[in-house]
């Protein structure tokens, strides 16, 4: 069997696998709920794994467009950049797919260089968007932080009247924002 | 071929290491730790912050002033600081039936479970409502409990120890008591109560967090959150007032402690401070200025939220008495409160009992169209909404909906003021009469079910942003979705906290959308008597049809 047939033919449990080992990222009883959970208002997380993996393999195995996955994994991304997960964490989720993919085809037997060959490509290319994309959102995080701080939001514990600030009194200001820092 | 069956693959979550994380989430929600890390907790309040408050009220902030470090082992506790706690609970329990209630009868249906959004963003077991009420109910059967004391593992108890305080400080700091978990809960189980007595509980032994502690300790010295002394605040009114005669023509005078003004006027220091809370009491100005309302800022109350209900009740109260005792001082008729959100739960749920009745000021009646708020018949204060609503319905105010037209805008019911206190009619109403493009988010997310910002209750602290991005996760979700379907581009809302995180959480989640509050809305809409053409907004944004070159 070539290995694009296995992909097309096998998209559900193959993608069964991938989001089951997606979501067993977080804990137990978490990934149990986000599973079951069909309402995508309800089930964030849940809803965006399903959806984004499905679209991406589509994209990715079935229309043959790679250059399209940035925008079906883009809410993904978002949402574990903010997550606790690190950047090898994050991009983990394309190799993920490989084992999958692997543990399927074992059973299959499939001998397909070629096909081998573009599926490394494919699951490449999506590890590495996935890589930029998630450090392009850790640096939105930090921007949102700046602009927050930016917009006097802080002065609540910059330690009495803001007109202090007025007086360009920097040093003692950093001094009481670094105490606790 | 072999098929991975749902059975099969459902054993391989459980028992496999994660093949992103190598972990192997096996062990019980009581035997995983809570571990401190940058970003997972807000830093603890300054020593003289501390000291502070704990000479103002030694009975309720106790502990040693001290700098500590949540990741450290030692926390530099009191000694005996766990009797200090069970003793601490002992008297809640005594004081509050309704503790005491929450603590008996949860049967774990597990309806609450999954509704917390700090569980949906997360993942996090332990925000579970249910369990997060469990880690102080494991404590109460322990000790409290006939079966419990014999028992104890068993019967699901547990001592209390360090580690179980490190539990306390992590997840009551992870709700934002917001009561969307009591709405499902067949029982009314409030498990925003429980965080409240866990946060009374941390004091007592001198676990806190700044971002709640400094802000009350401002309160209490200059009268708001900010620390504006009285010629701060009235100069920034005034540099809004001179904002506003940029953008109509108008000139407005607003005044200050005035005695014998029919009305006071109370609202969020923010709004007068920090955007984009700065636009919507340009609103309000506006607006009191088109009816010419007689009324009063006041330097002393210059506070609407009141941090005391995220630290301790008596704190509340204190904080909470300066508006009566302003508005006794001041001889006003009846006070009229700004978009705030805590300071309508704490007016709601606790104001009339913990300070009131109110007896020296009368039932408030508008004094534009005589209608009498038997709402507030005993607490004497009146929504900025339900005041605005009841002049659109008498046809008192004269509005133009084109000039928000450059909004598309949907709306978020902040949880204090919709499920706190069932304001849910007279925004919408307000909202739809001054703007043409308003749409609903899903009907789980709104009204007594919406989602929380995700940073209420003091959590709105820049150095756990990631944290609010995650619990805010639900309600920019829903927020995406009207984005992506109808092309929102204005999140409104009437709550001061909500305005300045929720466009935090909007500039993570949906650059595109802007927060407004409603007053801003109103004011953006309102056509003034005199007033110029209006070629911007009050934030000196482009109006449709009049962006350039079209003029
Ligand atoms: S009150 Fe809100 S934040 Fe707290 S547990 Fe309930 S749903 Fe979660
Ligand atoms: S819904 Fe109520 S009774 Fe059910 S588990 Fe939650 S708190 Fe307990």
């Amino acid at each position: 069997m070539q290995l694009d047939e296995l992909l097309i033919e096998n998209k559900g449990e193959i993608l069964n696998g991938w989001v089951d080992q997606v979501l067993a990222s977080y804990p137990e009883d978490a990934a149990r709920i986000f599973k079951k959970g069909t309402d995508r208002f309800a089930n964030p997380i849940g809803s965006a794994v399903k959806k984004s993996l499905w679209e991406i393999y589509v994209l990715l195995f079935e229309k043959d467009e790679p250059e399209q996955i940035i925008s079906p994994l883009e809410q993904l991304v978002q949402l574990r950049a903010v997550q606790t997960f690190s950047p090898s964490e994050a991009v983990g989720m394309a190799y993920v797919l490989k084992y999958v993919v692997k543990d399927e085809c074992r059973k299959e037997k499939v001998d397909d260089q070629e096909g081998w060959f573009s599926f490394d490509q494919k699951v490449d290319t999506l590890a590495y968007t996935l890589f930029d994309m998630f450090m392009q959102c850790r640096e939105r995080l930090y921007q949102v932080r700046l602009a927050e701080f930016k917009s006097g939001n802080n002065i609540a514990t910059d330690g009495g009247c803001p007109s202090k600030a007025m007086d360009g009194n920097n040093a003692e200001k950093a001094e009481l924002k670094t105490l606790n820092s | 071929m072999a098929i991975l069956k749902a059975d099969k693959l459902g054993v391989n979550v459980a028992k496999a290491p994660s093949m992103l994380t190598g972990a192997i989430p096996k062990k019980a929600w009581c035997d995983t730790p809570a571990i401190f890390k940058p970003g997972n907790y807000a830093y603890p309040a300054k020593k003289e912050i501390h000291e502070y408050h704990q000479k103002n009220l030694p009975q309720a902030i106790g502990g040693v002033p001290r700098d500590w470090d949540p990741e450290k082992d030692d926390w530099l506790l009191p000694d005996g600081w766990e009797q200090i706690i069970l003793q601490g609970l002992k008297e809640r329990l005594d004081k509050f039936r309704s503790l005491k209630i929450f603590m008996d009868c949860c049967v774990r249906c597990g309806a609450c479970a999954d509704k917390c959004h700090f569980f949906l963003g997360t993942g996090d077991p332990k925000n579970m409502p249910v369990l997060r009420a469990e880690l102080m109910r494991s404590v109460y059967r322990n000790d409290f409990t006939l079966g419990g004391k014999i028992l104890r593992k068993l019967a699901g108890g547990r001592p209390m120890t360090f580690g179980v305080l490190k539990e306390w400080f992590m997840y009551y700091y992870q709700c934002t008591e917001c009561r969307r978990c009591s709405v499902y809960c067949p029982y009314g189980i409030d498990t925003a109560e429980v965080t409240m007595m866990g946060r009374e509980l941390l004091h007592l032994v001198g676990v806190n967090i700044n971002w709640i502690l400094e802000p009350a300790a401002n309160s209490n010295r200059t009268g708001n959150h900010m620390g504006l002394q009285p010629h701060t605040l009235k100069e920034n009114v005034e540099y809004l007032c001179d904002d506003i005669e940029e953008v109509t023509g108008i000139r407005i005078n607003p005044t200050f402690n005035r005695k014998g003004a029919e009305i006071l006027f109370i609202t969020p220091s923010a709004d007068v401070f920090a955007e984009p809370g700065i636009y919507t009491a340009m609103g309000y100005l506006l607006l009191f200025e088109h009816i010419g309302l007689d009324y009063t800022w006041s330097t002393y109350a210059s506070e609407g939220g009141n941090f005391g209900l995220f630290t301790n009740n008596e704190l509340m109260k204190k904080l909470n008495a300066k508006m009566y005792a302003e508005a006794k001082r001041l001889g006003v008729k009846w006070i009229l409160g700004g978009e705030c959100g805590h300071m309508w739960r704490v007016l709601h749920q606790y104001m009339d009992t913990m300070n009131g009745p109110a007896d020296f000021l009368e039932v408030p009646t508008s004094p534009i169209t005589g209608t009498r708020f038997d709402n507030a018949a005993s607490t004497k204060m009146v929504h900025i909404s339900e005041f605005t609503a009841d002049l659109i319905k008498n046809g008192k105010l004269n509005l133009d909906k084109s000039r928000n037209d450059h909004r598309k805008v949907t709306w978020h019911d902040s949880c204090n003021t919709a499920r706190g206190m069932g304001l849910l009619d007279e925004p919408r109403y307000v909202l739809n009469s001054v703007v043409n493009d308003f749409h609903e988010m899903p009907e789980n997310t709104i009204r007594e079910q919406t989602f929380c910002c995700g940073s209420g209750t003091g959590l709105n602290t820049d150095e756990i942003m990631e944290l609010r991005m995650r619990g805010g996760l639900p309600r920019a979700n829903a927020v995406k979705h009207v984005r992506d379907k109808y092309d929102v581009n204005t999140l409104a809302c009437v709550c001061a906290i909500d305005r300045a995180t929720l466009t935090s959480l909007m500039n993570y989640w949906n650059p595109d959308v802007q927060v407004a509050g409603l007053s801003e809305l109103v004011g953006n809409a309102l056509v003034m008597e005199g007033e110029k053409e209006r070629e911007t907004g009050l934030r000196f944004e482009e109006l449709a049809g009049k962006e350039e070159g079209e003029g």
